[in-house]
């Protein structure tokens, strides 16, 4: 066997064996760990369309200045050259990034839980026509699924599933409206997420 | 997640060996700094403001030269006795190829304010905008290129929610500093919009599909300790410092900022059909009142606004320092009435702000000079009566610095009235605050040559076979901010603060 090959058949042995031995419960870490943040609008653009949504209709600051592209343009990562001169992201994410993040997404999800209620259903359906309490907490389970195939484009793991129904049940006591901030709070959970925000 | 002490306490770990016994260091002496803080207000003069057209005017009649050098007839210039400085009230019927007539009168601002402020002359070494600029808030690098603004965030911004904030992006008076031991806390915030911002300063109120405070947290909570640690992302790319980073602000920093309800308290934008905030459940600031008699044009002109904005967080401690200046755009004021030529002083702002100097020297300086003058007018007077709580004023323990990024050409065509200038290494900065010698001029300027020179660091003294250097300005700002320096090797210059 010539050395070469000698070497190939070594590094595919250990890649099979190695010490890494990555399983679908766990994935490694990244050594590099090199993620990047989406810019407002990209992020914007994704949620609007995971919620079915126009980019325009995810959030409005007094009902007058679009979230995305002019009250938290800068704070979101956006640029704005012309009269700011701003015309690179901020190399480090804005103190208050996080807080117009959740910000955003309260406002959308909230959107998209007023219209299902008005109808048709686009995400919450199963949670507004479950009744009982066993069907109730599938639907929950239905809508945490959709919720993450729909933001995250691919399906929901198990823990992740359970993460967001359980949110439920640490809302209960403190809601006034659980199922309403359930949804809102699901919703908001997936697309204020690390997976959502970067990439 | 390591919190703003462990970093302290980290670095001072890491490099207490060669650092000395910096109170930067510290974490005790942070907090206790603290507790006893100073504030920085940055006033840029962006573009060259030309000393020689403001404090130090020089009166024709004191030149050999006064044709072909920067001088104002006597009859402009205003002096006082026993004053080092001199101001010229100019006006004119154009701003360099802009019609528009303009009359300022700079005296009545010094009548008032030159007993708080100090001039140094400085030298510096570019005429670059952007590389000046720069130089302007590091002393040309001079201690690790670490920012004013940032030195004064570290000392005594550890407890203020947002202690390092600019309201003016896209300048080298903005850019980060080059030392990666200076805390990720005490880096400039580019606060874009001051009017929409504090929206941004709570996850919740002013929404119409709110939650409430506890439903938030707990949401928050679910998604912070449950949900993501669950996702595969989060879990492969754990290590990534702007994961950490992400995650860093979801904690204390949120928390300080929505705790202090910055989204009433920073509110300075009045309750309107254009910004109706209690059709939301928002109000104003309690101090927004104050704030608009004092900057009447807040929402017209983006430099009153950023004016507001610097005193709140002034006031409400959210910040130390605060970065803030024209831009270059053109700014009209369209509410005169036009015959002919633009009504006089409806160009607020000339396009390059001082920079239009290369087309209209004489009428650019005095315009935008004097639109600074209004600023650090309006601030010094809502700061003065703000009460720090210990008999003492908020404006005793502040310092504007207008800080600039070079002079202009001291000469002119023989007997021209206006003209235009390039930029020059030969200038002076102004500083107003009462932890600097109030009517003092540090240094002094040739009359025939309108060109600046030096002072002796520690005695005052004028000497006209010196210059003064960017780090010597630099270190002058410090240490009237009482901004420890040990291990810097910076020069001391007690001459620029208050005995």
């Amino acid at each position: 066997m010539r050395p070469d090959h000698l070497l190939l058949w070594a590094l595919g042995l250990s890649t099979l064996l190695g010490p890494a031995c990555k399983t679908a419960d766990d994935p490694g870490t990244s050594a590099k760990a090199r993620v990047m943040p989406k810019h407002g609008q990209v992020w914007g653009r994704d949620l609007a369309t995971g919620l079915g949504l126009q980019e325009w209709e995810l959030c409005q600051e007094l009902g007058q200045l679009d979230c995305i592209s002019d009250a938290h343009l800068i704070t979101l990562g956006g640029v704005e050259p012309t009269t700011l001169g701003i015309d690179q992201p901020l190399a480090n994410a804005a103190v208050s990034a996080p807080i117009a993040v959740d910000r955003v997404a309260m406002a959308a999800c909230g959107e998209r839980w007023e219209r299902d209620l008005a109808g048709p259903a686009v995400i919450f359906g199963a949670v507004l026509e479950a009744k009982a309490g066993a069907d109730r907490k599938k639907a929950r389970e239905e809508v945490s699924s959709l919720l993450v195939q729909r933001l995250l484009a691919r399906q929901a793991t198990k823990d992740e599933v359970a993460a967001l129904v359980d949110l439920y049940d640490a809302l209960e006591d403190i809601s006034e409206e659980p199922d309403r901030d359930w949804a809102i709070g699901a919703c908001m959970m997936v697309a204020t997420s690390t997976e959502a925000l970067f990439y | 997640m390591p919190t703003r002490r462990d970093f302290i306490r980290g670095l001072a770990a890491a490099t207490g060996a060669t650092a000395g016994s910096s109170l930067l260091l510290d974490h005790r002496a942070l907090a206790q700094s603290s507790q006893d803080p100073r504030f920085l207000v940055v006033l840029c003069a962006s573009g060259g403001g030309s000393i020689i057209d403001g404090p130090l005017a020089i009166p024709a009649s004191t030149s050999a030269s006064p044709d072909t050098v920067n001088t104002f007839p006597d009859e402009w210039v205003r002096s006082w006795k026993g004053s080092p400085f001199r101001v010229a009230d100019v006006s004119g019927s154009a701003i360099g190829a802009i019609p528009a007539s303009y009359a300022v009168q700079p005296s009545t601002f010094f009548e008032r304010r030159r007993s708080e402020l100090m001039v140094a002359t400085l030298t510096g070494t570019s005429v670059n905008h952007q590389v000046a600029q720069r130089r302007a808030v590091t002393g040309n690098e001079a201690w690790m290129g670490r920012t004013l603004q940032e030195l004064v965030a570290w000392q005594y911004g550890a407890e203020a929610p947002i202690p390092n904030v600019h309201l003016l992006a896209g300048f080298g008076f903005n850019e980060h500093g080059t030392d990666p031991d200076v805390p990720s806390w005490a880096g400039g915030q580019v606060v874009a919009n001051p009017a929409a911002w504090p929206l941004s300063l709570d996850g919740r109120r002013g929404q119409p599909h709110a939650v409430s405070a506890e439903v938030l947290a707990a949401i928050r909570a679910q998604r912070n300790e449950v949900f993501e640690p669950a996702t595969r992302f989060d879990r492969v790319f754990q290590a990534s410092p702007r994961l950490l980073e992400w995650k860093d602000l979801r904690g204390t920093p949120q928390q300080r900022i929505e705790d202090a309800d910055l989204i009433t308290k920073l509110m300075y934008a009045s309750d309107s059909d254009s910004f109706p905030l209690s059709a939301f459940g928002l109000s104003s600031s309690p101090s927004a009142q104050a704030v608009r008699e004092v900057f009447p044009d807040v929402d017209r002109d983006p430099l009153q606004a950023q004016a507001a904005m610097a005193y709140l967080l002034l006031k409400y401690r959210v910040s130390v320092s605060v970065t803030l200046g024209p831009g270059f755009d053109f700014l009209y004021d369209d509410s005169g009435a036009t015959t002919g030529d633009l009504p006089l002083n409806s160009v607020l702002n000339p396009p390059l702000a001082f920079d239009v100097s290369h087309q209209g020297h004489r009428a650019g300086q005095a315009v935008v000079w004097n639109r600074l003058y209004g600023v650090v007018d309006g601030l010094i007077s809502l700061l003065s009566a703000e009460d720090y709580g210990d008999g003492s004023s908020l404006w005793d323990r502040t310092m504007i610095y207008v800080a600039t990024e070079f002079g202009r050409q001291k000469t002119r065509p023989a007997g021209a009235e206006d003209w235009g200038t390039g930029h020059d290494l030969n200038n002076g900065v102004m500083v107003f605050s009462p932890l600097v010698p109030g009517d003092t001029l540090r240094g002094g300027v040739d009359p025939d040559t309108g060109l600046t020179y030096g002072f002796d660091p520690s005695s005052g003294a004028p000497d006209p076979g010196r210059t003064t250097a960017e780090a010597e300005v630099f270190a002058g700002l410090l240490g009237a901010l009482g901004v420890d320096t040990s291990g810097s090797g910076l020069p001391d210059v007690p001459a620029m603060r208050r005995s």
